[in-house]
C-alpha cells in the first residue's frame, strides 16, 4: 500500500489572464503527505498554495501532471476521492449564515449520506467538540467570527475525513481559540487523518507540522522536517547580523567579502530591515577562522552578530526572497 | 466645487464599474425602453389612450425609477464594501455626500429620457417633432429632484437591515403607481388620488401629459403649480431624510450594524 | 433523492426567513394584481379575472426564479458556500433541484394570494377549474419551471453579470409570454423565441382550463410544456458537463 495519503507528481497549473497569455500558478510540483501526518504548506501571497488547496479540494484538475489521493488517482475519480475528504478555509464564508448552526451540520452531513441516528450522533459530537452545542439553534449571522470559524471546522468534520485540506484555518481566530483548534486537529492526526494545511502563521507551523512545505511562485523551494529545513541552511553558514550604515546587497557583499575573500563568499542576500541585514553566506574552506571573524565584527560596524540555526521565519524568508 | 464634481463622478464609475458598454447600453437604454414597449402594449389594450402621451411619460418613469434607484443602493453599497464607516468617521455630513453624489442620477435620467424618445420615433413610429425637448428635461429635472430624496430615504433602511432590494421594489412600485403613466390617476379612490399629489413624480407626469397632449394655453399655469409641488415634496423629503438618516446613523452606531452584512 | 429532500426542506427555511423572498411570494402579487387591475380597468371583456390572474401569476413565477433561485445561486457564491456543495460526493444537480423546487412550491402560493385579491377585493369572479386539472396543472408548472430555473441557473452560474442579466429579462420574458399582447402580433423570429419558454405555454394553458369544458389532455400547450421540460431537461445535463468542465478546467467557480 501507497505510505502516501497525498500525492502530487510534476503538478502544474496555468491560468488564462484577460489579455490571453497563460499565468503559471504552479510550476511542476511535487509533494507527498504521508498518512496520519501534518503537512504544512507556507509561501507568500500567491506562491500557488490556494490553487494547490483547489486542485486536491477536487475544485480545480491541474494542466498537468498527476495527483493522487488515499492511492487513487484524482483527476478522473472525483467523486470517489469526494467521500473521504474534506476541506475548511479560513474566514466566515462557507456557511449559511441564515441558518443555525444545527441546520447547518444537518444539510452538509446530508451531502455525505449520513442520516438517522448516526447523523444526529454526529452533529452532537461535533458541536460538542467545537463547543456549540449551547447555541447551536441560533442562527450563524449572529455568531461571532470565532464561533464561525469553529462551525467551518465541525462542518469540516461531517463526513470523518481521511485528508482534511485546510487552507488559513486560524486567520481571525484570537489566541485561545487557535489553540483550541491546534488540538483538534493534533487529535485527528493521532487517529489517523492525513492534513494538508495553509497558514502565515510560521510559528503555528511549526508547532503543528511534521513536514512542512515552502512554495514560492509556484515552485516547491524547499520541503522537509522543520529540522531539515534548518540543517538544509545550516549546512551552510547563516549569519544574522546588525550592520550600520549598509543600504543595499552589493555594499553588504563588499563588506563581507573585504574581510573574507575567497574564504567566505556571500550567496544570497536574504533581507535587510532598517540596519539589519540577515544573509546567507557560504564557507569555501568550510571552516569558520574565528580571528578572523572577530577582526571583522570589530573593525567593520557590525554590533551584533550570529551564527547558528536559522528560524522558521528566517528559514522562509531565505527561500521566499527574490 | 471641483470637489463634488469629482465625488460625483467617481461614485457613479464605481457603481456601474462592472458593467462593460453592451451591458450599461442594456441596462440604461434597452431595459426602460422594453418596459415601455410592455406596458405602452398595456395600456393600449384599453384602446382610448392617446399612444405618443402614452410612450412618452413611460419612457420618462421608466428613466426616472432606473436612475433614482441609484441612490437608495448607494449607502448599501458603502455599507457591503465596509467603506460606509470611513465617510461616517470623516468630517462630513454623510447625508450631504450621499445626497450629493446622487445628483449624477440627474444628468443619467435626462439621457436615458432623451435617447429613448429618438428611438421611439423609428421603433414605436413616434411623432416626436412636436415635442418640446426644455420642457421634457425640466419634467425629468423636477421628477427626479423629488425621486431622489425618496429614493435615498428609502437607501437610508440599508443602516439597519440587510433586506434593501425589498424596499426598494416597493420605491419602485409605489413610484409607478401613483406616477399617472400607466393608467389615469383618477381611476383611484378618492383618497388615493389625494396621495397620488405628494408622491415624488407625479407631478412631473402630469406635466408632461400636458404637454404631450398638446393643452398649449394652460402650459404656463401648470408649470407652476405642478413645478411647486415636486419642489416641496423634494424639500420635505429632504428634511424628513436628514431627520431619519441621522436616526438610523446612531441605531447603527449603537447596534454596530455601520459594516455588518 | 434525500439530499434532494434536505436540501428542499432548508431552503424552505432560507427563502422564508428572507423578507425579499417574503416580499416576492406575497406582497408582490397583491401589488401587481393592483396595479394591473388599475391598467385594465377600462378593458371590457367579461373575464378580466381570469385575465388578471394568469397574467399576474405568470408574472410572479418568473419574478421567483429572477429573485430566488437564480440570485441564491449568485449568493452562494458570494458565501463561498458553493464550493462546499461542488466538492461533494452528490451530485450538483440533485443539491440545486431541491432549492429550486422549494421556491417554486413557495412562489405557487403567489397564484392563491393573486386568486384571493381579485375575487374577494376586486370581487371579480374566477370560476376555478375541476382539482384533477388544478393539480396536473400545478406539476406541470412545477416541473417546467424546475427544469427551466436549473438550466438558466447553470447558465448564469460562473456569469459575474448574473443578477444583472436575468432582471433585464425580466419584461422580455413578459412580452414573449403574451402577457402583454398576442403573441401572433410579434415579429416571427421572436415567435419562435417565445415558442421555448414555458411561460408562453404556461400563459396558454392557464387561459384554457377557466373553460370548464376544455379537455386539457387535448391542449397543445400541454404538451408543448411536456416537450420543453424534456428539452430542458437535456439542457440540464449538457449544461451540467460544461459547467463542471469550466468550474475545474477553468477554475472560475470562486470569481464573482
Amino acid at each position: 500500500m501507497n505510505e502516501y495519503m497525498i500525492n502530487l507528481d510534476k503538478v502544474s497549473r496555468t491560468y488564462k489572464e484577460k489579455n490571453g497569455t497563460d499565468f503559471v500558478a504552479l510550476n511542476q510540483i511535487s509533494l507527498n503527505v504521508k498518512k496520519g501526518t501534518i503537512h504544512g504548506l507556507i509561501g507568500p501571497n500567491g506562491a500557488g498554495k490556494s490553487t494547490t488547496m483547489k486542485i486536491l479540494s477536487t475544485l480545480l484538475l491541474p494542466s498537468s501532471g498527476t495527483v493522487t489521493m488515499k492511492g487513487i488517482e484524482l483527476q478522473s475519480n472525483l467523486n470517489a476521492v469526494r467521500q473521504d475528504i474534506n476541506f475548511i478555509y479560513g474566514g466566515e464564508r462557507d456557511l449559511y449564515w441564515r441558518l443555525t448552526a444545527r441546520e447547518n451540520l444537518e444539510y452538509f452531513s446530508a451531502l455525505y449520506s449520513l442520516k438517522g441516528v448516526e447523523q444526529k450522533e454526529k452533529i452532537k459530537e461535533l458541536l460538542e467538540l467545537v463547543q456549540l452545542t449551547d447555541v447551536a439553534n441560533k442562527k450563524v449571522e449572529t455568531y461571532s467570527k470565532g464561533m464561525k470559524q469553529r462551525l467551518q471546522i465541525a462542518r469540516g468534520l461531517l463526513n470523518n475525513p481521511r485528508i482534511l485540506l485546510l487552507d488559513e484555518p486560524t486567520i481571525g481566530l484570537d489566541r485561545q481559540s487557535a489553540e483550541e483548534f491546534k488540538n483538534i486537529i493534533r487529535h485527528l492526526a493521532a487517529n489517523g487523518t492525513t492534513i494538508l494545511f495553509t497558514s502565515h502563521y510560521l510559528e503555528e507551523v511549526e508547532d503543528l507540522s511534521d513536514e512542512i512545505t515552502i512554495i514560492s511562485r509556484g515552485e516547491i523551494v524547499a520541503s522537509g522536517t522543520a529540522q531539515e529545513l534548518r540543517s538544509n541552511i545550516g549546512k551552510e553558514l547563516y549569519v544574522h547580523a546588525v550592520v550600520e550604515n549598509v543600504v543595499n546587497r552589493k555594499q553588504a557583499i563588499t563588506l563581507f567579502s573585504r574581510y573574507f575573500g575567497d574564504e567566505l563568499s556571500v550567496e544570497k542576500y536574504v533581507e535587510r530591515t532598517g540596519n539589519v541585514i540577515e544573509m546567507k553566506v557560504s564557507l569555501s574552506n568550510k571552516k569558520l577562522d574565528d580571528v578572523k571573524l572577530s577582526s571583522f565584527v570589530q573593525n567593520s560596524k557590525i554590533r551584533e552578530w550570529k551564527i547558528g540555526s536559522p528560524s522558521l521565519d528566517e528559514i522562509y524568508r531565505y527561500y521566499t526572497t527574490v | 466645487m471641483r470637489r463634488w464634481g469629482t465625488l460625483i463622478w467617481l461614485s457613479y464609475k464605481e457603481q456601474y464599474a462592472t458593467f462593460n458598454l453592451i451591458s450599461f447600453m442594456v441596462y440604461k437604454i434597452v431595459q426602460p425602453m422594453i418596459q415601455v414597449i410592455f406596458f405602452v402594449l398595456l395600456i393600449s389594450k384599453n384602446g382610448d389612450s392617446n399612444i405618443k402621451s402614452v410612450v412618452l411619460t413611460n419612457i420618462i418613469l421608466a428613466a426616472v425609477v432606473n436612475a433614482a434607484v441609484y441612490s437608495g443602493v448607494i449607502l448599501s453599497n458603502e455599507r457591503v464594501q465596509g467603506t460606509l464607516k470611513l465617510i461616517v468617521a470623516s468630517r462630513n455630513d454623510t447625508f450631504k455626500i450621499v445626497f450629493l453624489r446622487s445628483l449624477a442620477g440627474i444628468i443619467d435620467a435626462i439621457i436615458m429620457v432623451i435617447v429613448p424618445i429618438i428611438l421611439a420615433k423609428f421603433v414605436l413610429h413616434i411623432d416626436i417633432n412636436s415635442i418640446d425637448i426644455i420642457a421634457v428635461v425640466i419634467t425629468v429635472f423636477l421628477g427626479m429632484l423629488a425621486a431622489i430624496p425618496l429614493s435615498l430615504l428609502i437607501g437610508s433602511m440599508s443602516l439597519i437591515t440587510t433586506d434593501l432590494n425589498l424596499f426598494i421594489n416597493l420605491f419602485i412600485f409605489v413610484i409607478n403607481f401613483f406616477s399617472g403613466a400607466l393608467f389615469s390617476s383618477q381611476k383611484l379612490p378618492y383618497l388615493w388620488q389625494v396621495i397620488s399629489n405628494f408622491i415624488p413624480l407625479h407631478n412631473s407626469i402630469q406635466f408632461a401629459m400636458a404637454i404631450f397632449n398638446e393643452r398649449q394655453p394652460h402650459i404656463n399655469w401648470q408649470l407652476v403649480i405642478f413645478s411647486g409641488r415636486e419642489i416641496s415634496i423634494s424639500i420635505v423629503l429632504i428634511i424628513v431624510n436628514v431627520v431619519i438618516y441621522k436616526k438610523f446613523e446612531r441605531t447603527a452606531q449603537k447596534g454596530g450594524t455601520l459594516e455588518l452584512y | 433523492m434525500r439530499v434532494l429532500l434536505t436540501s428542499l426542506r432548508l431552503q424552505f427555511k432560507q427563502s422564508l426567513s428572507r423578507s425579499t423572498y417574503r416580499f416576492v411570494i406575497i406582497i408582490q402579487p397583491i401589488l401587481n394584481t393592483i396595479l394591473l387591475y388599475f391598467i385594465l380597468s377600462n378593458k371590457n371583456f367579461v373575464n378580466v379575472g381570469e385575465y388578471l390572474f394568469v397574467n399576474v401569476s405568470v408574472m410572479n413565477l418568473w419574478s421567483s426564479i429572477v429573485f430566488s433561485s437564480l440570485s441564491d445561486l449568485t449568493r452562494e457564491k458570494r458565501m463561498g458556500v458553493l464550493g462546499s456543495n461542488f466538492a461533494s460526493p452528490v451530485k450538483f444537480q440533485w443539491i440545486y433541484g431541491g432549492k429550486v423546487i422549494a421556491n417554486l412550491i413557495l412562489a405557487l402560493w403567489s397564484f392563491a394570494v393573486s386568486y384571493l385579491i381579485i375575487q374577494y377585493v376586486f370581487d371579480l369572479n374566477i370560476v376555478l377549474p375541476n382539482v384533477y386539472t388544478l393539480i396536473t396543472v400545478y406539476f406541470l408548472l412545477l416541473i417546467s419551471f424546475t427544469t427551466l430555473s436549473l438550466f438558466l441557473s447553470y447558465f448564469f452560474l460562473l456569469n459575474r453579470q448574473a443578477i444583472f442579466w436575468i432582471n433585464v429579462l425580466e419584461y422580455p420574458i413578459y412580452l414573449l409570454s403574451g402577457i402583454a399582447t398576442s403573441i401572433q402580433k410579434l415579429p416571427w423570429f421572436l415567435q419562435i423565441i417565445s415558442w421555448l419558454l414555458p411561460t408562453k405555454w404556461i400563459v396558454g394553458l392557464l387561459h384554457q382550463i377557466f373553460n370548464a369544458k376544455y379537455n386539457i389532455l387535448t391542449s397543445a400547450n400541454v404538451y408543448g410544456l411536456l416537450i420543453l421540460t424534456a428539452l430542458y431537461g437535456i439542457g440540464i445535463i449538457v449544461m451540467n458537463n460544461i459547467m463542471e468542465r469550466k468550474i475545474l478546467v477553468e477554475g472560475q467557480l470562486e470569481v464573482y
